[in-house]
């Protein structure tokens, strides 16, 4: 092919570079500013169709159009600007960049755990996870603002699950599956789960007043080093010492064998001993059940209840912690045993702590083992708590703290007198409490008895013995009660479930170097009613359902129809929708095909944002603009379709709605098939709708399949307008077909080409240059070519044949030959004054080929084939152009 | 240990533009009523959490446009449903003839699934002109539970909404324990077999299609 350097030339091969050009840009757009670029589209590729070429500047829109709209008739002057991305394209897709960065960022806050087990006796270790929410509950009783706080744990949980950013709005909830195979788009923005669990427990526990009452029980601690001696004295001063029977009995032994065999081994002889001598002395106004048995070595606890509470008395777990030899035996350390009565949830330990009046840092070392290693753990209820996530915790035991700083002269001298300030000041438990060192956020009675330690065995002496110890207050009995349960209630006063009745020391049982100690309890327990309970959960479940609906996206549509009116070929039509974010979370939207349409709108609508994010509160427009061009008008004129369609917006996790656009097509002759247009006796936009479709059914047979019955011309009178006009007027027109007509004008040559019947005398309005690009235009429309689409490859094989292509050319419909020789002697007329318009054939040969002979769907050849079979068309052309015509 | 819930069922409210689908959601949902109209123009849904019989059920509630021009759309929006809430006006005996044709559009659009049929706005003795009397033997004869409701008036609206969810739970659990296709309650199990005689048959088809497996 001879390559013509005239910028004034059309080149197609520069076009086609051109477009080559421009749609590599637009891939690289794409990947450049979409960060769902990589999503799988919800719809194929369509052509993103160039704005409407302003009336001013034609010239350069044209090239900018060349990205699908092919023009190959468009004059090539400068190199194509790139194709101006829409503003609100452009910032939309930044802040959408914005945005996922935001989650980026904030997926590096760590994930809750999915399913935490809960159960009533785990707030406590529920209240340590998330302590600043539970201080926010207790502390903020407006409703308002748990709600807030839900939500921005929500939208913590939002970013911090959403590791891939692609995805946002998307994977960030759960896919609720037998929902998202309705259509493909409704899945289910909702993902509470766990969190949604574990709020529910918290809300509950700050209700759970409305449905609790309180029983007061009476719990017996009793805790008492035994030194390895044998029971060879009743309990009952110790045990059974109080008028009315306790409700529960917590029994705690230091020193109950000390024999090696029970170091060594788990069996001793002494348990069943002491255990038999307890329940014995037990109070004889009621009947008890041992509820748990726990024995480390020496330390055995003891748990009892009246039988009429054992059915309320569940989850009995025990369990035990060495901290003795290499901080591991059992020598000392501790016994854990754990229950709920009713809804309460209640700890005891009974611990045997270091020794030695200077091991201080010892005890409080074993106390803190003791608190970290002792676990609850039941695998079947789900449970795994720690001595201290419960409503209540009472510890006993020989703590072994002693007595600093004084004489045990002294000591005596004060104990003798009853004056037990200066002891107290120098106990050591009292002192480590004070400074925190040691049972943080325990109460203890006060001691009004004597030092329990240590005495002579059988006496109520104080010990004689070498050593001859100092007295000390070595067992005690100490309570705490959890944060959560007391700011759980709502009154401001702090509630307390425990209270002390008795505090005291049992001197008359002397067998051990140890005096009994025991304190007695009036604890308040929990118990749920049931109907309440039902009623305040359904309420909690109600209020979390209402948040969770006001947290679905929504949006506000300033109108649902679009009304296009009587739209023209080729005239764009602007409508506008407003999206307005009136919900409470960012919304991500995009339009959806429906009933499985991959195309979410007809292909001559455009939408300027068919996805985006809006922010709550914020507002996006979205732009609606159709435009009927040489592909789509075939299809309108038939009325094969009307312009009647609905579009679905689909916002992510949340509701579609339904845009509806209406709008009435004015059928044209462009656009429309020449066998039509040559069996219509009046312009277009006289015919019946009916008969036009009708007409356009007629296929471009050939001339011995005759359909000759009807009336018809043999070229279309529109066709025969514009030539006739060019013929007149334009022969002399200096770069005719190289210059750009006027859009106004060809909005005006349109007009009257569909609505007026030519006459000799009327003439078309607008300018030589404004009519060729109609002729241009009206053969690019044509639903079949001149040369129809069947013809398209026999004609390229005679390109070279003159005589052949005629032959060929005879096996057409009358009226396709008509116009291709009535055409070809047109152009033949012009090359006549080749001097003045700057026409010759080559320039003709290859614009009027790609318009005359034009390859049908399914025929597309790429690169070198392409480029080998436009060469051929042009030279088809060509070779008509410069032979003689006989038709 | 506790779930969010034991269930999760899709809900579907069809019925004819104006006879109330969004309000009953409304007043179910966020236990609201508003006066005004504004035509559902798509389709939305709520989210409820109910007990049934000790067990938690998610509901997932859709309520769709009812107007005539989006129901080759809305359609699309049935698969997946497991209970479908037919809605009339009972001030609107055009909208109860309607009734034939929505329960056609759940018959052509959804396979196993439970239905119930709803006259709203019985709030208003004087303007009731579909008697109780006739929607019964209507209902009665598509083996339908019938409920007349109020959004307006919170009357029944619990009460129906709890009904469609007991029967959708009482087909799963019947599926789930019975081995074959065998359903229980009134659920009913479209005949799906082809569509070129549906198009020809009228409305008044259902009551031969439509078999009730018991």
């Amino acid at each position: 092919m001879e390559s013509t350097s005239s910028n004034n030339h059309i080149n197609a091969s520069q076009i086609d570079n051109l477009i080559e050009l421009t749609e590599n840009h637009k891939v690289n757009d794409l990947s450049e500013f979409d960060p769902l670029a990589n999503e799988k589209p919800t719809q194929p590729k369509r052509p993103v169709r160039p704005p409407p070429p302003p009336p001013t500047n034609r010239g350069s829109t044209q090239i900018q159009a060349s990205t699908n709209r092919i023009s190959t008739h468009a004059p090539v002057r400068a190199p194509p600007p790139p194709p101006s991305p829409r503003s609100h394209t452009v910032s939309g897709t930044s802040s959408e960049s914005v945005l996922l960065k935001f989650n980026e960022n904030s997926s590096a806050i760590t994930k809750q755990p999915a399913r935490n087990p809960v159960s009533r006796s785990d707030l406590g270790s529920f209240k340590n996870k998330s302590a600043s929410f539970v201080s926010y509950l207790s502390s903020n009783e407006n409703d308002n603002h748990v709600a807030e706080e839900m939500q921005e744990r929500k939208l913590e949980n939002r970013s911090a699950s959403s590791p891939d950013v692609t995805h946002i709005g998307n994977s960030q909830f759960v896919k609720f599956e037998p929902f998202d195979g309705a259509s493909g788009h409704n899945e289910m923005a909702t993902k509470f789960i766990g969190q949604r669990e574990q709020l529910m427990q918290l809300l509950m526990a700050k209700r759970q007043d409305d449905y609790t009452k309180r029983e007061p029980f009476r719990i017996f601690a009793g805790t008492w080093n035994v030194n390895g001696q044998f029971p060879t004295q009743e309990l009952d001063p110790w045990v059974g010492c109080d008028e009315e029977p306790p409700d529960i009995y917590l029994v705690g032994f230091q020193e109950l064998d000390l024999s090696k065999e029970a170091f060594v081994f788990a069996e001793s002889a002494r348990e069943e001993e002491w255990l038999k001598c307890v329940k014995h002395s037990l109070h004889p106004k009621a009947k008890y059940r041992l509820i748990k048995l726990n024995r480390l070595v020496g330390m055995m606890l003891l748990v009892f209840a009246q039988e009429r509470h054992v059915p309320h008395i569940t989850n009995v777990i025990a369990h035990q912690v060495g901290t003795g030899l290499l901080g591991k035996m059992g020598n000392k350390g501790g016994v854990g045993v754990r229950f709920d009565i009713h809804s309460s949830t209640i700890c005891v330990v009974n611990s045997h702590l270091a020794a030695h009046s200077e091991e201080v840092q010892r005890r409080n070392q074993d106390y803190s083992d003791i608190c970290q290693r002792m676990r609850f753990a039941d695998p079947q209820a789900e449970t795994n708590c720690t001595v201290l996530q419960h409503d209540v915790l009472i510890w006993l035991g020989d703590l072994n703290y002693r007595i600093d700083h004084m004489l045990p002269d002294l000591v005596k001298e004060l104990i003798e007198d009853q004056h037990y300030k200066p002891l107290l000041e120098n106990d050591q438990l009292l002192v480590q409490r004070r400074v925190g060192s040691v049972f943080k956020g325990f109460e203890e009675g006060d001691l009004t008895f004597r030092p329990t330690y240590k005495y002579n065995p059988g006496t109520d002496q104080w010990d004689t013995s070498e050593k001859c110890r100092m007295p000390a207050w070595c067992d005690r009995i100490l309570w705490r009660e959890s944060a959560l349960q007391q700011n759980a209630n709502s009154s401001k006063k702090p509630f307390k479930a425990v209270n002390l009745l008795k505090y005291r020391s049992h001197p008359a049982l002397k067998i051990s170097d140890h005096k009994p100690v025991s304190a007695l309890f009036k604890l308040d327990v929990k118990i749920i009613d049931q109907e309440k309970y039902r009623k305040v959960y359904e309420e909690e479940i109600r209020r979390l359902d209402r948040l969770e609906n006001e947290w679905l996206p929504t949006m506000a549509l300033s109108n649902h129809t679009l009304d296009f009116g009587v739209v023209k070929f080729q005239c764009p039509s602007l409508q506008t929708v407003e999206l307005h974010n009136t919900g409470q979370t960012p919304c991500h939207f995009e339009f959806i095909g429906k009933l499985g349409d991959s195309n979410f709108c007809k292909p001559w609508l455009t939408v300027s944002k068919p996805k985006g994010y809006v922010m709550p509160g914020e507002k996006v427009e979205l732009e609606f603009e159709v435009y009927v061009n040489k592909n789509t008008a075939p299809m309108l004129n038939r009325g094969q379709e009307g312009m009647d369609d609905i579009l679905i917006l689909h916002l992510v996790g949340g509701k579609d709605f339904f845009i509806t656009l209406t709008g009435k097509y004015s059928p044209s002759c462009f656009g429309t098939s020449i066998e039509a247009l040559c069996r219509m006796n009046k312009p277009i936009t006289l015919v019946e709708q009916k008969e036009i479709a009708r007409l356009s059914t007629i296929r471009a047979v050939g001339e011995n399949q005759l359909n000759t019955l009807e009336k018809s011309l043999q070229v279309p009178k529109e066709l025969w307008w514009i030539l006739d006009h060019l013929h007149k007027h334009a022969r002399h027109q200096p770069d005719l077909f190289q210059q750009p007509g006027l859009h106004q004008e060809f909005q005006k040559i349109q007009e009257s080409l569909d609505s007026t019947l030519p006459t000799n005398k009327t003439t078309l309005p607008g300018s030589n240059h404004s009519v060729a690009e109609a002729l241009l235009l009206f053969l690019e429309a044509l639903p079949e070519p001149v040369i129809p689409f069947q013809y398209y490859t026999p004609c390229l094989e005679v390109a070279e044949n003159l005589d052949l292509a005629k032959e060929l050319l005879k096996t057409m419909s009358s009226r396709h030959r008509s116009v291709f020789y009535y055409l070809l002697a047109f152009l033949q007329e012009l090359l006549k004054y080749k001097d003045e318009n700057n026409l010759n054939d080559h320039l003709l040969g290859t614009a009027f080929s790609g318009l005359l002979l034009r390859p049908g769907e399914g025929h597309r050849k790429t690169g070198f084939e392409a480029r080998i079979e436009r060469q051929k068309s042009t030279n088809f052309i060509k070779m008509f152009l410069r032979n003689k015509i006989e038709e | 240990m506790a779930r969010e819930y034991d269930h999760l069922f899709k809900l579907l409210i069809i019925g004819d533009s104006g006879v109330g689908k969004s309000s009953l959601l409304l007043r179910f949902a966020d236990n609201t009523f508003s006066g005004s109209y504004i035509t559902t123009i798509g389709v939305d849904f709520k989210i409820r959490t109910v007990e049934i019989n000790g067990e938690k059920v998610k509901l997932q509630i859709w309520d769709t446009a009812g107007q005539e021009r989006f129901r080759t759309i809305t359609s699309t929006y049935y698969r997946g449903t497991h209970g479908v809430i037919v809605v009339y006006d009972v001030q609107s005996a055009e909208s109860f003839v309607n009734v034939k044709r929505w329960l056609h559009e759940i018959e052509q659009n959804c396979d196993t699934v439970n239905r119930i049929l709803v006259g709203n706005k019985d709030d208003s003795p004087e303007n009731k002109v579909v008697e109780t009397a006739d929607a019964r033997k209507f209902a009665d004869q598509l083996n339908i539970t019938l409920f007349e409701t109020s959004a307006k008036e919170n009357k029944n609206v619990e009460e129906m909404f709890t009904e469609i969810t007991r029967q959708v739970l009482e087909t799963k659990k019947n599926s789930q324990h019975l081995v074959g296709p065998s359903t229980g309650g009134n659920a009913i199990k479209v005949k799906n077999d082809g569509g070129k005689k549906r198009k020809e048959v009228a409305a008044d088809f259902i009551l031969l299609e439509v078999e009730i497996v018991c």
